[in-house]
């Protein structure tokens, strides 16, 4: 069956005239877009990821990106930009059209006909403050539309973009490279990635309760709340040990059973729970690296680790299933940072030692390294790209 | 009582107490057996936490999921002594369990059918009519759970009659020169539920033809997810065949290929039974602690007859809610329970799977 053709916000073919990045037109649409969320938030509870959003593009850190990129260098977006962003995380699309508008251009944006509610509701806040007169030239550039994955109108607007902007996996990416395109158009691809998470034991031991739970939180935040299954969340955890062994291990379980505290309102329902299960067992059975199973209810797993396997970004559990391994982070680290690995985030280390080792080890994998609680924050640098570079051209004039 | 005693026996005619007793030792003694003929199957026992103790209940038995058998192949017998593989009816591009039956095995869930069988049919073998066609045992590629079923139910009979021929098309023929040669005789009517449904029921109506079977008695089983999706109710299901075929006794019954024989077949009160061959757990998704009565829950299946694969005890994909135990009005003991259905594969977060839909 096919999914009819809608066009859920914006206009249903956007103008492709490039224009300067962080232009103020786009900058006070989102202001007031940012607003007019903010203000729907406090009438009717809003969900969560669209509060988030409107967050994001609030006045403040959009003038903080900008600065980012006053460097003296002449910057004008390509034309038209289409994304084809997952269906499984909420309000993705909202990010990706910003980002292509902040770079300067036309957005083209197909979402899924099974997309989440989330997404529909952002799109009628967006759709009404683009059919104010005021924003009449941003909504020229706009087109947010629902179609069947195989429709026509996916390879047209493939055909006629000056870039795309794919998430979702290999496979996605694999099918919609068969596809023409023009010549120069550039493609900013997100593959399958895995991301882990490093704890320093000695730190853990020094906080305080109330800071030890609200660590646990964020952590809960960094990965349930996706579902455990974006690539940016964490699926396993690389302890920095402690001075003796008895202390690791007490710390990990407090670890684990804070996070389960904190994860206490997380839904398993019957499909998660047979899903995580099965592969638990499968683990259990095959897994010859797998030496201790904990399991927290059906909320969450973990599964240590005996040493790093060699396929150790196909680990995919999700929905709380986590591997772990213990061993100091220096002589561990580039085990994991195979080509697949894109977020590490942190507790009790040093920044700039993390970046420096990636650096001075050469490693292959590794493209953002943040706190842990910062695994969702969506940057304009993402998955290793700096995204308004690769979506503007750059006019140089030099000699 | 020994295990295999329960063959002899009764099938609803153990009382709760006795029963669980009686799994709790052997299912504790066939764990045991599987973790000294099965790797894989001692693996998951050392590797999983709370796992097996030396003596357990029969709710602490440890269960494995259902999908691991379509994983892997796990067997407690050494390859020479595979009698039989069956393999589950996956839908097309999905994976099919594979399970590794013995003579012996084979032999202990044909005898635990057909006891099940001579409780609701009694024991005087009937002329089957079987809702399929002939080719489903030829062709061994799809020789899966249908086959299986098919062969199973033959036990009840040396008369066999497909209604099906080779193309899935009615052979209302062949049928009616069948059901000639047994008038008056009370006759066996088995199909797969989709199958009944859609090559049965909906032929006959598309003919305009109806049928004699006013005597005959109809076991379907399967599975309701493709009627679901057409919203049959299975009070529907009933009612619209009787129209077409006079069938009165319509009994569904719950299994799988995992466990084959010890099948859950549905009085005339509408409930499913669990037979002295097997038993059901309804479990909570939280954490997997069990079910109270009427509450909803994800499907265990217990049962001490498989020796050769480590199936005795299966946590399915299907939910239900259990109803009661040894109080059926219909009189037989033993738990009683309704499915609900397959479990929802619910879409869950993440971003690799964008271009979906």
């Amino acid at each position: 069956m096919r999914d009819e053709i809608k066009c859920l916000a914006g206009v249903e073919i956007p103008a492709a005239i490039p224009w300067e990045p962080f232009a103020a037109p786009v900058l006070e649409f989102l202001d007031q877009l940012s607003a007019a969320i903010r203000k729907e938030s406090k009438e009717n509870r809003l969900y969560e990821e669209i509060a988030a959003f409107g967050f994001w593009c609030r006045r403040s850190n959009l003038n903080a990106f900008r600065n980012r990129y006053e460097d003296g260098r002449i910057r004008l977006g390509r034309g038209l930009i289409f994304h084809i962003p997952a269906t499984n995380v909420p309000v993705l699309f909202a990010y990706s059209l910003v980002i292509g508008l902040l770079a300067g251009n036309g957005c083209v944006v197909r979402i899924s006909g099974r997309s989440q509610t989330q997404d529909l509701k952002l799109c009628d806040i967006m759709g009404a403050l683009l059919n104010r007169n005021e924003h009449r030239t941003i909504k020229e550039r706009i087109s947010v539309f629902t179609c069947s994955r195989d429709d026509d109108r996916v390879r047209m607007w493939l055909e006629q973009c000056d870039g795309t902007v794919i998430w979702g996996g290999d496979e996605t990416i694999t099918s919609i490279r068969c596809m023409p395109m023009k010549p120069d158009a550039v493609q900013v691809m997100f593959p399958d990635r895995y991301s882990i998470c490093i704890l320093d034991v000695e730190h853990m031991k020094k906080i305080q309760e109330e800071t030890f739970k609200e660590l646990a939180h964020r952590f809960y935040r960094d990965t349930y709340a996706m579902d455990q299954n974006a690539c940016s969340c964490p699926r396993f955890v690389l302890w920095n040990p402690g001075k003796n062994a008895l202390q690791t291990s007490l710390i990990q379980k407090k670890w684990w059973k804070a996070v389960a505290e904190a994860a206490s309102d997380y839904e398993i329902t019957a499909y998660k729970a047979t899903s995580k299960y099965e592969f638990l067992c499968s683990i259990a059975m095959l897994l010859d690296e797998a030496v201790g199973i904990e399991c927290y209810e059906n909320l969450l797993y973990t599964i240590m680790l005996s040493k790093i396997p060699g396929n150790v970004e196909q680990l995919r559990g999700n929905c709380g299933i986590f591997f772990e391994y213990a061993g100091n982070w220096r002589s561990i680290l580039s085990q994991l940072a195979v080509r697949q690995l894109q977020t590490v985030t942190y507790y009790g280390l040093e920044k700039q030692d993390l970046t420096d080792y990636v650096v001075q080890h050469h490693l292959y994998g590794i493209h953002r390294v943040v706190p842990v609680g910062r695994a969702m924050d969506m940057d304009l640098i993402w998955d290793g790209q700096d995204l308004i570079t690769m979506l503007s051209r750059q006019i140089s004039q030099e000699g | 009582m020994d295990c295999k005693c329960i063959l002899t026996g009764k099938p609803y005619a153990l009382k709760k107490d006795e029963k669980r007793q009686l799994y709790g030792t052997w299912l504790t003694k066939l764990t045991n057996y599987h973790r000294n003929h099965c790797g894989p199957y001692a693996r998951f026992l050392d590797q999983m936490p709370s796992s097996a103790n030396a003596v357990m209940e029969e709710e602490e038995i440890p269960m494995l999921p259902v999908g691991v058998f379509k994983d892997m192949e796990l067997l407690s017998i050494s390859p020479q002594e595979v009698f039989k593989i069956m393999t589950s009816s996956g839908t097309k591009g999905q994976k099919v369990s594979k399970i590794f039956l013995d003579a012996d095995t084979a032999k202990g869930q044909q005898m635990a059918l057909m006891s099940i069988g001579e409780d609701f049919f009694g024991d005087s073998r009937l002329p089957l009519l079987v809702i399929d066609s002939s080719e489903v045992l030829k062709n061994r590629a799809t020789f899966s759970a249908r086959g299986a079923g098919i062969l199973g139910f033959s036990i009840f009979s040396l008369r066999i009659c497909y209604a099906l021929d080779q193309n899935m098309k009615l052979d209302m023929e062949g049928i009616e020169k069948f059901l000639d040669k047994y008038k008056g005789q009370r006759i066996l009517v088995f199909g797969f539920t989709y199958i009944v449904w859609k090559y049965f029921y909906e032929a006959l109506v598309k003919s305009g033809k109806t049928l004699p079977l006013e005597e005959a008695i109809l076991v379907h089983g399967g599975g309701w997810k493709k009627l679901e999706d057409q919203s049959v109710s299975p009070v529907e299901f009933k009612e619209k065949i009787r129209k077409v075929s006079g069938i009165k006794k319509i009994h569904n019954y719950y299994g799988m290929a995992e466990q084959t024989g010890s099948i859950y077949m549905e009085c005339a009160c509408g409930n499913l039974h669990a037979s002295i061959y097997s038993d059901i757990i309804m479990r909570r998704p939280k954490d997997f602690s069990t079910c109270s009565f009427g509450e909803k829950g994800i499907i265990q299946v217990l049962s001490p007859l498989p020796h050769s694969y480590p199936g005795h005890s299966i946590l399915t994909e299907d939910e239900g809610v259990l109803l009661g135990e040894d109080d059926c009005p219909c009189g037989r003991m033993g738990k009683y329970f309704q499915v609900t259905g397959r479990i929802r594969q619910a879409q869950i977060r993440g971003c690799s799977d964008t271009y979906e839909g």
